[in-house]
């Protein structure tokens, strides 16, 4: 079984809560908002393409905007496989969390 | 839309380069419309330099990507290139083979020429340092008006004059025997400079001290190697080395050999008062500004704007020596010396960048044939490619990703040919480093620069010749695959190859007709009348003064050797005159201003060398003033001066006296250089400076024998100094080695090149005939003589290189004549049998290289050729 890395589960978590207006410029924003951090569109690609050819995730183009000097938009969605990798992902860490209640408690304290 | 809406154009431009290969297409569009979100919020400027940040950070991103398809695709491209190279060995061994011959070819000379260039580069100052130089314009001697010897009395104006200037050093070039116990050797790199010297140049220390070793006179510093000669595994620190029996040097330091790219190269080094104690005199010599005995070297400061610096000279001699002589000092920076100095007075033998030019073009040219080659015999090949790139393209190649593929297997090609070149230039090397005269080596672990060069070479070589056929090949569309046979693409490029195949023909033409001519100009001089004979003479030097005061006993006792013939002393051989100087005679006016060249001989020296006197008579014994006052001029002095009958003028070189006779020109330089204005005088013995050797005809049976009696009579008369002698014909030789060398390496490139288009005709010869394999069956089944075929194959690539003859005729001629008019007075005319031989030569190549081809398919039986399909 494979499982997310830090930065997909990000992505992909960020792509979901999008819904359906998940293209580079959105999910550039939401990534932000999510782990307060920059991200390049260089980088912010390279990891989309990525979950592509992993199977996560699938483009559809857009239509094409003046504003966007007539370029199309695609849209990414989530696959079967990469909703169900999130969820392998959620209970990977459920079960590795499992039993540690005390160090959660105190976590969860600071 | 606005235009100021628009992002930063350039960042934009990068973007879309970047984002190419990706199919990122729409990356553009999402940055705009980010980027034009900013710009409503917080302003164009913030809005540009977020373009431009979020552009610059990505292209490490995008960049990985790209290796990383790059590294993927490259294993496919090998695998695929090596299937090809598999498969149609005998392209592949024609391919690589000519790539790895012209690598080869250009690896050596890159070898040679940057070593060239290494030339004085190692001194830490070297960027600042400059050689003092003087121009007498107009007063031409040995073929320039430039000289190096400065006067000993420069230094301290010059030093006034130039603030930018740090430290001066002169150099004066000595030579003489040194004796260490039983030990002794003749020395002609002794140097005597001033202790900056040692600060101006880098020439580190073994042992002693730097700041101290030159301080007192009569000390002496010697390199590794001599001190190895003189002493063995003893520390030679404070022992003394005896000069010529009379001085005795104290030895305060061993220096490091001098490097052999050096423009100078020295073995012992002693302060510049030794010149005092040695001789008072020179105290005052060095005073005058006669004394042009002395090389000056400058060291500037390190934060001179060398510019500005550069620009105050030439400076006219008259303003430090205030005496109204036509000589201008010029400075040359030291970087320059070794290409660009051919002065008199130059310490050794100075390169020519001509020459280094020359091979860079023509190594050149040698890697273009080869890349022409290989882009020859790919095109050629398309026919049997078009399946499979028609496969490609219907399975989805796009054109970009063909084009890529075929460019890499050129590469990966031509990484297999370096790979061969490298083992062939490390076994060739050490031969080509003797025939260059150069210690060169190749050394992949100490050298980046060397292997950064290598590639640099190998992909420019890949791309160069995979260029061509990659656009070539990738165009090929899947339908006419399907629809013509195997032939017909190729018919309709077949004049672009043969245009190919012609521009290789003209590099080779010209090259063997540049040979050709050299070989004939090698052989005019060989058989030039020089006036005066050179065979079996063998030249003696008397390097002693006591020697030369006693050569008439020497002479005498030699003579009675029956293989002796004769023997006539004189200052020099005839073959190089070096000396002379002003002179005055009746009748000369203001404006005459000739330069003789002077000589002295012995009574019998004309019958000797079998010189004709043309008017007047020869020096005689019995007349007792030709001692003294008898001058013998040449043709060319008598011209110069103008007299109709000169015997009995007045004339003066040093001694008042008067013309007894005019002897015929005879070529006492090389013949690049005109016979110029010569006066010969008796030697005389009281005056030993008037003597330098002894000429020695012999018979030339047993030369060794000869040679032999010679040395144990000449240690008879002189234990100090080695005996030294050489052969008069291989002294005239040594100096046309420079053209032998060119006439050699012009050989050697000529086989290469005619090595690689031969290789690329055979092929092409190869590929033709099986192309035509049907037309050929069908001709023999309807009759067809074995000749008819061979002719048709044949006459396909005469015309072209018939055609390439007649082009690089001209270029050749234009080639062959620069050289001569610049390097030779007296020369050969380029006759008719240069251009036919070239052309027949060229022709019979052809045929070679063809005609086994040719021969091959004329006699392939017609039912074999035809019964397929």
């Amino acid at each position: 079984m494979k499982y997310l890395t830090l930065n997909e589960e990000v992505l992909l978590l960020a792509i979901l809560r999008l819904k359906g207006d998940a293209y580079p410029v959105s999910i550039r924003e939401k990534v932000i908002e999510m782990t307060e951090k920059d991200v390049v569109y260089g980088t912010l690609y390279n990891s989309l393409d990525q979950l592509q050819k992993k199977g996560y995730l699938r483009s559809e183009k857009g239509d094409p905007t003046p504003e966007r000097g007539g370029k199309s938009k695609i849209y990414f969605k989530l696959t079967e496989r990469g909703i169900s990798a999130l969820r392998n992902t959620v209970e990977f860490h459920e079960s590795i969390w499992e039993g540690i209640d005390e160090l959660s408690a105190r976590l969860k304290k600071n | 839309m606005n235009k100021s809406f628009k992002p930063p154009s350039l960042a934009e431009w990068l973007l879309k380069r970047l984002t190419y290969y990706n199919d990122r297409y729409y990356s553009t569009g999402d940055l705009q419309e980010n980027y034009n979100h900013l710009q409503e919020d917080k302003g164009n400027i913030r809005a540009r330099v977020w373009y431009w940040s979020q552009v610059l950070k990505s292209i490490l991103p995008y960049l990985s990507l790209t290796f990383i398809t790059g590294a993927i695709m490259f294993k496919s491209y090998l695998k695929t290139a090596l299937r090809n190279i598999k498969r149609s060995k005998g392209f592949s061994f024609i391919n690589i083979a000519g790539l790895s011959v012209g690598m080869t070819c250009f690896i050596l000379i890159m070898l040679f020429v940057s070593y060239e260039f290494s030339y004085d580069r190692y001194h830490e100052n070297a960027d600042n340092i400059y050689r003092v130089v003087l121009k007498r314009p107009g007063n031409v001697w040995l073929g320039t008006d430039w000289w190096n010897n400065t006067p000993g009395t420069l230094k301290a104006p010059l030093m006034q004059d130039c603030p930018e200037i740090e430290r001066i050093a002169r150099i004066n070039k000595k030579r003489g025997v040194f004796h260490f116990e039983e030990k002794h050797y003749i020395e002609n790199r002794f140097f005597i400079v001033d202790p900056e010297f040692l600060e101006i140049f880098s020439f580190p220390f073994v042992a002693g001290d730097p700041k101290t070793a030159l301080d007192e006179p009569m000390n002496l510093l010697l390199t590794e190697e001599m001190a190895d000669k003189y002493f063995g595994g003893e520390n030679p620190i404070g022992k003394i080395l005896n000069l010529d029996g009379k001085y005795d040097y104290k030895i305060t330091g061993i220096l490091k050999n001098v490097p052999a790219n050096s423009h100078f190269k020295f073995d012992f080094l002693a302060p510049f008062n030794t010149l005092y104690t040695i001789n008072k005199e020179y105290e005052e010599w060095l005073e005058t500004w006669q004394s042009n005995d002395y090389q000056t070297y400058i060291q500037i400061f390190n934060n001179i704007g060398r510019h500005d610096f550069e620009n105050k000279f030439p400076v006219p001699h008259k303003k430090y020596s205030g005496k109204d002589w036509n000589v201008d000092i010029y400075l040359q920076p030291l970087k320059d010396i070794h290409l660009k100095g051919h002065m008199n007075g130059e310490l050794e033998a100075n390169s020519d960048i001509r020459y280094i030019y020359l091979f860079l073009v023509i190594a050149l040219l040698i890697l273009l044939i080869a890349c022409l080659n290989y882009m020859n015999l790919s095109t050629a090949r398309s026919a049997k490619r078009s399946r499979e790139i028609g496969v490609r393209k219907v399975v989805g190649a796009v054109r970009a990703s063909l084009i890529r593929q075929f460019i890499g297997e050129s590469i990966v090609l031509s990484f297999i040919a370096l790979s061969v070149s490298i083992i062939i230039v490390k076994l060739v090397l050490p031969g080509f480093s003797a025939f260059v005269e150069r210690d060169l080596s190749f050394n992949f672990y100490s050298n980046l620069e060397l292997i950064l060069s290598l590639i640099c070479t190998v992909v420019t070589v890949g791309i160069v010749s995979g260029i061509y056929p990659a656009f070539f090949l990738s165009s090929i569309k899947p339908a006419s695959v399907i629809k013509s046979t195997s032939g017909k693409s190729v018919k309709t490029k077949l004049s672009l190859r043969n245009s190919l195949v012609v521009f290789q023909f003209i590099i080779s033409i010209v090259l063997i007709f540049c040979t050709i001519a050299i070989y004939d100009q090698l052989k005019y001089i060989n058989n030039k009348d020089l006036g005066y004979n050179k065979e079996h003479i063998i030249i003696l030097n008397l390097q002693s003064n006591e020697l030369r005061r006693n050569y008439v006993p020497l002479k005498n006792e030699l003579l009675q050797y029956s293989r002796i013939l004769d023997i006539t002393a004189s200052h020099e051989p005839p073959d190089y005159i070096t000396e002379g100087g002003d002179a005055r005679w009746e009748g000369k006016t203001e404006d005459d201003d000739i330069n003789f060249y002077r000589t002295y001989v012995d009574y019998n020296y004309f019958d000797f060398y079998e010189m004709n006197v043309l008017a007047g008579r020869k020096f005689s014994k019995d007349i007792v003033t030709d001692k003294e006052t008898a001058y013998i001029l040449n043709k060319t002095a008598v011209e110069a001066i103008g007299w109709d009958n000169p015997i009995g003028k007045g004339f003066k070189h040093w001694e008042e006296g008067s013309v007894i006779g005019v002897a015929d020109d005879f070529h006492f330089h090389d013949l690049g250089k005109k016979v110029q204005p010569l006066v010969i005088k008796l030697i005389n013995s009281d005056y030993p400076g008037t003597i330098g050797c002894l000429s020695l005809k012999i018979s030339p049976e047993d030369i060794s024998g000869t040679l032999a009696f010679v040395e144990n009579k000449y240690k008879e008369f002189s234990s100090d100094f080695p005996f030294t002698y050489s052969f008069l014909d291989e002294r005239i030789d040594r100096m046309y080695k420079s053209e032998q060398r060119l006439g050699k390496s012009f050989l050697y490139f000529t086989a290469i090149a005619i090595f690689i288009a031969c290789l690329g005709l055979f092929g092409l010869a190869s590929y033709v005939a099986e192309c035509k394999t049907k037309e050929i069956g069908i001709r023999k089944a309807m009759g067809a003589t074995i000749n008819n075929v061979v002719s048709l194959l044949g006459m396909e690539f005469l015309k072209w290189i018939i055609l390439s003859a007649v082009i690089s005729y001209p270029i050749g001629y234009y080639a062959v004549n620069e050289w001569l008019q610049q390097n030779f007075v007296y020369r050969t005319d380029i006759d008719l049998e240069v251009y036919v031989f070239s052309g027949a030569l060229a022709i019979v190549i052809t045929i070679l290289s063809v005609g086994y081809q040719s021969l091959k398919a004329a006699y392939t039986d017609p039912v074999d050729s035809l019964r397929n399909e």
